[in-house]
C-alpha cells in the first residue's frame, strides 16, 4: 500500500507491502532510513534547515525543520526496532528551484544540516540525488529498502 | 552515544551561517576537527 509523506511530514513502517512516497521535493529534503535486518524504515520531507527561526512551530511539528525532523525520524525508527549500525540513509531534494539568485540557499543549507545530524548520529549517506533545479519524487519500498527518485527526466535507484 | 537514542545538534553546531563555519564544515564532517586561524602580523609564531 502506498503511503504519501506530505510536506513537513514523516512516516515510518514495518510492513513489507508498504511503499512510502513523497512528492514535490524542491529545496526541501527527503530522507529515507531503512534497516534491512529489522525491515523497519521511514521517510521524512523537511522544508527548512533550522528550527531556531520558529521554535513554537518546531515543537508543534518537528518534521517541518531538518534539525528537529531528522532527529524525530531517527527516534521513530529506533522505537520500531531499527538499529543504528544497520541503518541505510538515502537523501533527495535540496535543489534551488525558486531561488535563482541563490539568496537563501535553502537547499544547500538543508543538506548541510542533514549531513551534520547524520554524522553526529554515526550514520553515513549511502545514496543521494541532490541539488539542481528539478522537482523530485522519492519512493521507499519497505520490502527491500529500494529507494527510487523520479524526475521528469526519468527515474533512478539510489 | 546512547543506543536507540537520536542525538540532536548543540546550539554551537547549529550555527553555520557565517563564512568561517561553512568553510570548516567539511573538515568537521571528516572528523578532522581542525580550524585554521589566520595569524596577525604581531602574533608570535
Amino acid at each position: 500500500m502506498n503511503h504519501t509523506v506530505g510536506i513537513a511530514e514523516m512516516k515510518v513502517s514495518k510492513h513489507e507491502r508498504d511503499v512510502l512516497v513523497t512528492y514535490s521535493l524542491g529545496s526541501c529534503i527527503g530522507l529515507s532510513l531503512y534497516d534491512p535486518i529489522a525491515r523497519v524504515g521511514g521517510m521524512i520531507h523537511c522544508m527548512l534547515p533550522l528550527s531556531k527561526i520558529d521554535p513554537a512551530k518546531a515543537q508543534a511539528n518537528p518534521s517541518m525543520f531538518t534539525d528537529t525532523g531528522i532527529v524525530a525520524l531517527l527516534q521513530a525508527v529506533f522505537d520500531l526496532g531499527a538499529e543504528r549500525r544497520n541503518l541505510v540513509a538515502k537523501a533527495a531534494g535540496c535543489g534551488e528551484l525558486l531561488d535563482e539568485k541563490g539568496l537563501f540557499k535553502i537547499g544547500e543549507r538543508n543538506y548541510a544540516v542533514l549531513r551534520k545530524i547524520l554524522w553526529k548520529n554515526n550514520i553515513l549517506i549511502s545514496g543521494e540525488d541532490v541539488g539542481g533545479s528539478l522537482p523530485r519524487t522519492m519512493f521507499l519500498h519497505m520490502a527491500d529498502g529500494k529507494t527510487v527518485v523520479k524526475t521528469r527526466n526519468g527515474e533512478a535507484e539510489l | 552515544m546512547i543506543p536507540g537514542t537520536a542525538t540532536r545538534l548543540t546550539h554551537l553546531e547549529e550555527s553555520f551561517d557565517d563564512g568561517l563555519e561553512r568553510s570548516t564544515l567539511d573538515f568537521r564532517l571528516l572528523g578532522v576537527g581542525l580550524r585554521i586561524q589566520p595569524k596577525t602580523r604581531n602574533q608570535k609564531l
